[in-house]
């Protein structure tokens, strides 16, 4: 272990910057076969809700240059079968297990955060307002600053350990929900969530998903990401935990320069499953080649 | 377990129209794999996803068979590899086609594959399996014309063939469904092609409990991590096809 990639989101210690976002590594359990996912820093995991959900119907995914896009609609069998069936599973994992916490009221996210809030090896939630698979909450009360603010502020009064909160890029300003957030009392903001797309086949004349239009994630969402960060990282205190797009250490340090505290990866899962330990090993590699002590030395230096 | 392999490319052999077989051949004996489970494989220069591949047959015990249609970017990628050529392919994935036991198998039990273009690809794994207990399946093979039948020669060679044409040009003329085979008594019958196909299939066979198809969802991870894979069952839920599947009964889906 490389003692140099520690870093810390407000009290929660991590190994190494590098995490796995919601959704796209389930809980853990389906990489460790390519890896010992205990090294990665943190493990966001599937977006959890008051009860069961479904999701929605197929095709729930379409390729796009350079990405894709996913309608899957935070299918998940609800907080009380985590906390009794999955967090058992995970907890021994010796990393910092994340739950990813969604709903479609105050209430739903209350209850989840609440629930979570009583397991002891969960020291973070991440609180998704920036869904845009789900008709009702989800994205809608991360793209306005005062329902974001709202939504917030009733989650830290439910949930007392670190409160990440994950924003989305579908806003003109994510300044200024960032700093609603912040005020709210977040303890760090993940971003970004996906961006809203819509893929066509022209020869059968249909759109690809069954909700015609999708998150965009992947390669091909980077830029926006990086901008998204950077602007954040610039406007508020708290650490900011930057993704969209990464694929490799180079990725994750263009992050870093953009002021990330720590990084995320997702879409890269599923074309290389071991990415996350590469990421992580190319870290060290960098912090050698660039005769650095620690990724503080160039954070946020663009 | 599932593991992340580079195979080399020993052969490949292009096939009528956009059909091309891979054989490839990993540095290490390979896990055990099932008939009808697949692979995912990532196409050389691609940032885009990988692929769902099924297994079309273990020829030793580091050399296996894909057999794949060009329908898009990724199986055209597939396509320009060269012989000696390195791929990575994450496998063995899904489940394969529950078997009859060899217990089950010694009271002449009668075994029915029913492939449709591509959907022939699992087939000669399975085939193969069945007559290493020593039976001998029926094979009903459906394509357009004589010119996209695949794999005949192969699939002869271990299992009674029958082949059904559109155009007549082999075999029976007509639809894979109307091949009188289908009418015959058999214990267990697979159907693999596309879903208009199964789902026609499925609703001639006499007994549905016996009756398994291979679903081809899109798939984004392979895993079970993303659940962008899945198809609504019986119960009204929503399942992953590539952990749950992509083998499921017809009963168990509810067609
Ligand atoms: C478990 C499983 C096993 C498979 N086994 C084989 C096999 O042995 N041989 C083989 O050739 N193909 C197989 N497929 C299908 C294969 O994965 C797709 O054809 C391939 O992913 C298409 O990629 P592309 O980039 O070339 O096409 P794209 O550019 O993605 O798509 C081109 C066209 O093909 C359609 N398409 C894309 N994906 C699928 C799919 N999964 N099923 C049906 N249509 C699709 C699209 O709607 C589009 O019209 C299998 C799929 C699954 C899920
Ligand atoms: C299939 C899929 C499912 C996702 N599910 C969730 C989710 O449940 N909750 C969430 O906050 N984000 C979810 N996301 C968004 C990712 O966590 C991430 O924000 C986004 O994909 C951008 O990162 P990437 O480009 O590295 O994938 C999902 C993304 C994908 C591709
Ligand atoms: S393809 Fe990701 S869960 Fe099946």
């Amino acid at each position: 272990m490389d003692k140099r990639l520690e870093t810390k989101l407000g009290n929660v210690i991590l190994k190494n910057p590098v995490m796995t976002a919601s959704g796209t590594f389930g809980y853990g359990e389906e990489f460790n076969d390519f890896y010992d996912v205990s090294m990665l820093g943190g493990i966001v995991v599937k977006g959890t809700t008051g009860s069961l959900r479904e999701g929605n119907d197929a095709p729930r995914m379409a390729k796009t240059p350079s990405g894709m896009l996913n309608a899957v609609g935070l299918q998940n069998k609800g907080v009380k079968y985590f906390c009794t069936e999955i967090y058992p599973r995970i907890k021994s994992f010796n990393t910092n297990m994340i739950v990813n916490v969604s709903g479609s009221c105050i209430e739903e996210y209350e209850d989840v955060a609440s629930q979570i809030n009583a397991l002891d090896n969960i020291p973070a939630i991440e609180l998704n307002i920036s869904c845009p698979n789900v008709k009702k909450g989800g994205m809608t009360f991360g793209t306005n600053p005062h329902s974001a603010y709202e939504v917030v502020s009733h989650i830290r009064k439910v949930y007392n350990k670190h409160l990440m909160v994950k924003l989305t890029p579908n806003v003109t300003s994510v300044v200024e929900i960032a700093a609603a957030v912040e005020d709210a009392g977040a303890d760090s903001i993940s971003l970004i969530n996906t961006l809203l797309g819509l893929a066509v086949d022209s020869e059968s004349r249909k759109a690809l998903l069954s909700t015609i239009t999708g998150g965009l994630s992947g390669a091909a969402v980077k830029p926006i990401a990086l901008r998204c960060v950077w602007q954040v990282a610039n406007a508020v205190k708290i650490p900011v935990v930057g993704l969209g797009g990464i694929y490799s250490a180079q990725d994750a340090v263009e992050f870093i320069l953009c002021g990330a505290t720590a990084i995320q990866i997702g879409t890269a899962n599923f074309i290389n499953p071991l990415v996350g330990k590469q990421v992580i090993e190319g870290l060290s590699e960098y912090l050698d080649r660039h005769n650095l002590s620690n990724f503080d030395e160039i954070r946020g230096c663009i | 377990m599932k593991y992340s392999i580079d195979f080399k490319v020993a052969e490949k052999r292009m096939l009528s129209d956009n059909f091309f077989r891979l054989a490839l051949q990993s540095e290490n004996p390979l896990p055990t794999i099932n008939p009808g489970q697949f692979v995912q494989i990532l196409p050389k220069h691609s940032n885009g996803l990988r692929l769902p591949i099924s297994i079309n047959d273990v020829v030793s015990d580091n050399i296996i068979y894909l057999l794949i249609r060009i329908v898009g970017s990724g199986t055209k990628m597939l396509a320009d590899i060269e012989q000696g050529e390195t791929v990575n392919m994450i496998l063995p994935l899904g489940n394969g086609f529950p078997m009859l036991s060899a217990d089950e198998l010694r009271k002449g039990k009668r075994i029915l594959m029913v492939g449709g273009g591509v959907g022939i690809a699992p087939f000669l794994h399975l085939a193969k399996e069945y007559a290493k207990c020593g039976i001998t399946t029926d094979v009903l093979l459906g394509a357009r014309t004589e010119k996209h039948i695949l794999l005949e020669k192969e699939l002869s060679q271990t299992a009674n063939l029958h082949i059904a044409t559109e155009d007549g040009s082999c075999g029976t003329k007509g639809l894979i469904t109307a091949h009188e085979i289908l009418k015959e008594h058999f214990d267990r019958i697979y159907c693999c092609g596309p879903l208009p196909m199964m789902k026609a299939v499925a609703s001639v066979v006499a007994d549905k409990s016996k009756c398994y198809v291979s679903l081809e969802e899109r798939m984004a991870c392979g895993v079970g991590a993303c659940l962008c894979c899945v198809v609504k069952t019986a119960d009204g839920h929503n399942r992953c096809t590539c952990t749950e599947g992509p083998v499921f009964g017809v009963d168990f889906l509810g067609w």
